[in-house]
């Protein structure tokens, strides 16, 4: 448990509000200094697919359905066959469409399936590729932090180093000709 | 008064949702006014084939009269309900797709029309067939109990009528009415924040059904409909993860009608369909109770929870789960698999929270769903349709 929720005081009346703000602030920190876990790495690339989706105006119902397992967003010869019309008129219109059917699927099955099978692949290939994507992403702060840190840290060392030097050798600075010499 | 509730489902083997809370709310007013309910002969809401028989029955000391359901659900209603709902579609494609969600019962409309004797009807459910239409019947001298989530049929159109139609609306959050009054426009129509009350806490000897359960260590609770639009496969992933993360937290257990599957995992348990006796010993053993779902209009299980002075963790993508929260202080939400592991983290080791939030959670339950003080509601909804019949 961390160290903040140990200290954490309780007021007489609950504030959820201020609680759940100190749970995604501790989060957030968390993932500042670069602790992610596989699901927040997941998290976070659907959250960036929703918003490439919602820049493209897409619905988000249908991008629901676009991310579900079960592909039943693809393309599909076998759709329902219908008509907006009621009564005698509406049942004339759907036997004739199902006459008509197996003529017009001779035709479009092979192409709607190779579709179906080319979507599939590129769905597959874009979600991967945005988690990896995302993946990299992090690991690049991460490690851009990582650098940081030790070039401040240097710099430090760097600064101890001449301190000392001038306190063991005064009037000589780190970085010059041999002290030997 | 004599009143009459309509509700697409009533039985003994129906509990939770709406036609629980139906049921609560009839049990009640019958103390005071004539009651009867109209329903269907089904008991499974997405096929709603016929298992009751027909005609007249008894339920606690109420008479329930059935009706069979014409059309069951044709197989392909999904694929209708994502075209209606995510596409264009005429206002004939509409009236199909709430005929084809059902339950599609003519003779309980043909019924209604015949009870002039009725002061008024209570319906439950906005979406149903049965509302749907029986509100174009009768609909100055009812009651529309919605039990609306934040989903897209509310945006159709041909629903539009649904809630201009009604006397008076019964809402169960206020997150829910602001929702309806949005999407529909009818805030002309007079309504109430009510919710529903919920039977007394009895007594159990939790104990010694911890033990007849095998409940001994600590464990998180899950109780309701198991289904994946309920949120459970989500809370079990989430579960997992934690667990693989930490391997030192509770159990998670389930109770209640089990509609997936549920993964053999060393952490979680599956009891079945409790009584209510054990329901209520398994719910005072519980670290905490946790609500996955997404789409609740109230959740009752959670108004159980407080009763017993135990917070909940609930889904925050829920409008009124998490604003259910915030007022009452009674529970923590989540949004994603790091929230969840925070606020189970929290929960887990402040004992003092617990008990505070479990606390808050109680005097928000006392405060507002009280029986005398959701009877007093629903008298002023009535009030109010018989005055602008009058």
């Amino acid at each position: 448990m961390d160290e903040q929720w140990k200290n954490f005081q309780i007021g007489a009346e609950v504030d959820v509000a201020d609680i759940m703000k100190r749970i995604r602030e501790a989060i957030e920190t968390k993932q500042r200094q670069g602790i992610y876990t596989e699901e927040g790495i997941a998290e976070l690339a659907e959250a960036r697919i929703m918003e490439y989706a919602e820049e493209a105006e897409i619905d988000s119902a249908l991008l629901e359905r676009l991310r579900s397992p079960d592909h039943s967003w693809n393309l599909n010869p076998g759709y329902i066959i219908s008509s907006h019309r009621t009564g005698l008129k509406a049942r004339v219109i759907i036997a004739a469409k199902k006459m008509v059917r197996p003529f017009v699927r001779l035709y479009t099955d092979q192409i709607v399936g190779r579709q179906a099978q080319i979507n599939l692949y590129f769905a597959h290939l874009i979600h991967n590729l945005v988690r990896e994507m995302t993946r990299l992403q992090i690991q690049l702060t991460t490690l851009t932090n990582r650098a940081d840190r030790i070039e401040r840290e240097k710099e430090f060392l760097e600064k101890r180093l001449k301190t000392l030097e001038k306190m063991v050798l005064p009037g000589h600075t780190f970085g010059d000709s041999d002290p030997a010499e | 008064m004599k009143i009459l509730f309509v509700v697409q489902r009533y039985g003994d083997s129906i509990v939770g949702g709406a036609e629980y809370h139906c049921r609560l709310i009839a049990g009640e007013m019958a103390r005071n006014h004539t009651v009867e309910i109209a329903t269907t002969c089904a008991d499974d809401y997405l096929s709603w084939t016929n298992v009751y028989p027909e005609g007249r029955d008894i339920i606690d000391g109420i008479t329930v009269h059935r009706f069979a359901v014409e059309i069951e659900r044709p197989v392909d209603f999904e694929d209708l309900a994502f075209r209606i709902l995510h596409g264009y579609s005429s206002e004939v494609q509409q009236e199909r797709y709430v005929r084809d969600q059902g339950p599609y019962c003519p003779g309980l409309i043909r019924f209604l029309e015949t009870r002039t004797d009725c002061d008024l009807f209570i319906f439950f459910s906005y979406r149903y067939w049965t509302t749907f239409r029986g509100l174009k019947s009768v609909g100055d001298r009812s009651i529309l109990v919605p039990t609306a989530e934040h989903d897209r049929s509310m945006h159709l159109p041909v629903y539009r009528n649904t809630f201009h139609a009604p006397g008076s609306i019964a809402y169960n959050s206020p997150e829910e009415r602001e929702l309806i009054e949005t999407v529909t426009g009818n805030r002309n129509v007079f309504g109430l924040v009510v919710g529903t009350g919920i039977h007394p806490q009895i007594e159990v000897d939790t104990e010694s059904t911890l033990r007849k359960l095998d409940l001994m260590k600590p464990y998180m609770l899950y109780i309701g409909r198991i289904e994946q639009v309920k949120g459970c496969a989500r809370l079990v992933g989430d579960y997992m993860r934690y667990f693989r993360g930490t391997g030192m937290i509770p159990d998670l257990v389930f109770a209640g009608n089990r509609k997936m599957d549920l993964p053999e995992h060393a952490g979680i348990r599956y009891l079945g369909i409790l009584s209510e006796a054990d329901k209520q010993a398994v719910l005072n053993g519980a670290v905490f109770l946790v609500i996955p779902s997404r789409y609740e209009s109230l959740s009752m299980v959670v108004l159980e929870a407080w009763r017993a002075r135990k917070p909940v963790i609930c889904n925050g993508d829920c409008e009124v789960l998490r604003g259910q929260c915030l007022r009452s202080g009674g529970g923590l939400y989540y949004r994603n698999s790091d929230e969840f592991r925070e606020a189970v983290d929290l929960m887990l080791h402040r004992a003092d929270l617990r008990e505070k939030m479990g606390d808050s959670g109680h005097r928000y339950f006392a405060a507002n769903y009280r029986w005398d003080i959701i009877m007093e509601k629903y008298d002023i909804l009535m009030n109010n349709v018989l005055r602008n019949r009058s």
